[in-house]
């Protein structure tokens, strides 16, 4: 994904990123057999991606998912994982906790 | 406490820099990177238990025990009006994240991002605020606590933690400051309109003279609850910056305390609004 934004090749960047799509969702699947806070990383990526152009996204933001899949995404993920996942996403002007804002409407 | 330039954080911008939009978060991120501190109180605490996380509780224990998103609704709708119409806004977390989710997907995503707000959520904050403890809120000390059964945000109210509760020697100590308070809002004129007299305001008003003429009695009136802003006012009255996404009340207690206020607008792309301490007038909230 990276390569292929750096290279603004739109096609590939959408063709990458469905992958990636389709990989989170096999892993969403998987959620019951790992912990709670692996499960809540991949919940955030999805939420990440959920209403994203693939073919817009930019190298930085290839790059921040990338450090959330090898380096949080681990089956020993914990709190710093999680921390850390939301603040790489949300750095690249991800969404990941979007379903919570409404929440934080009503306060 | 740390040493250096400080800021206080009012709950609205304690829940915005959880729960907003990122882009709203990088602007508070921004205007802390002023401050060698940002600090806030345990009063605060206690308003975020009772506004955000009693919600996110409420919501973790439907999406826990409702089987599909249809028994969710339903239950819901058995809600007075005012508060059902207050939590139908809070559905998008039940909404489709991936098109192949079905009813316990989305109830299961709902329920893993309701359990990290509620786990984690405050530590994400103190991670980046200082807590002062001069009020002594029972309330706001407690942590929202997990056990078999779920999520458990603690008692509501001030007349509910009997000695534990230190609001009113905290008052005591502030007798002063809260007869100067008293004076400035009997000399406001009430209204809706901006630079007004809240009802909120007005409530503070009632509340320092029930506490003047009978203090021992005024626990019962469960401070936090009934005089929140006025409490975070006094909370915050030794740090010189006084930051919020609510000005009405706080342009005011502001005043009196001689704060610096800087006021967030919702919109992330808005400009926020300084005001600063030796100016005659302030822009009205």
């Amino acid at each position: 994904m990276e390569e292929a934004a750096e290279a603004k090749e739109p096609v590939d960047l959408g063709i990458a990123g469905m992958s990636l799509i389709e990989s989170l969702r096999e892993m969403w699947r998987l959620r019951s057999s790992q912990s709670d806070e692996w499960g809540t990383i991949v919940n955030y990526l999805q939420s990440s991606l959920a209403d994203q152009v693939l073919e817009n996204l930019t190298p930085g933001q290839c790059s921040n998912l990338r450090s959330v899949l090898e380096d949080h995404l681990v089956p020993s993920a914990d709190t710093g994982s999680i921390e850390s996942a939301i603040d790489l996403l949300e750095d690249s002007d991800f969404q990941p906790l979007k379903p919570l804002m409404d929440l934080g409407k009503n306060c | 406490m740390p040493k250096g330039t400080a800021v206080f954080l009012d709950t609205s911008i304690l829940i915005a820099s959880l729960v907003h939009p990122p882009r709203t978060k990088k602007r508070i991120k921004a205007r802390l990177k002023a401050y060698d501190f940002a600090c806030s109180g345990t009063v605060v605490r206690a308003e975020m238990k009772r506004r955000l996380f009693k919600d996110a509780i409420y919501l973790h224990k439907l999406v826990s025990k409702c089987a599909t998103i249809q028994e969710v609704n339903r239950r819901l709708e058995a809600l007075p009006h005012q508060q059902f119409r207050r939590f139908r806004t809070c559905l998008q977390i039940v909404h489709t994240i991936d098109e192949t989710d079905d009813d316990r997907d989305r109830l299961d995503r709902a329920r893993l991002f309701l359990e990290d707000l509620l786990r984690r959520g405050m530590d994400r904050i103190e991670r980046r605020c200082h807590f002062l403890t001069d009020s002594a809120c029972a309330i706001g000390k407690d942590r929202v606590r997990e056990n078999p059964a779920g999520f458990d945000a603690g008692p509501r109210n001030c007349s509910r933690m009997g000695a534990r509760c230190g609001i009113v020697r905290f008052l005591e100590k502030n007798r002063g400051l809260l007869a100067g308070i008293r004076e400035y809002l009997g000399e406001l004129e009430p209204g809706r309109a901006p630079g007004r007299k809240s009802d909120e305001l007005a409530s503070a008003e009632r509340f320092i003279a029930h506490f003047m003429e009978n203090p021992s009695s005024i626990q019962r009136k469960d401070p936090c609850l009934t005089a929140g802003d006025l409490l975070i006012a006094l909370e915050s009255q030794h740090i010189p910056d006084f930051y919020t996404m609510n000005g009405r009340e706080s342009q005011h207690l502001c005043r009196v305390l001689k704060q610096r206020l800087i006021v967030r607008p919702n919109n992330p792309d808005k400009e926020e609004v300084e005001c600063d301490r030796g100016a005659a007038t302030w822009p009205e909230f």
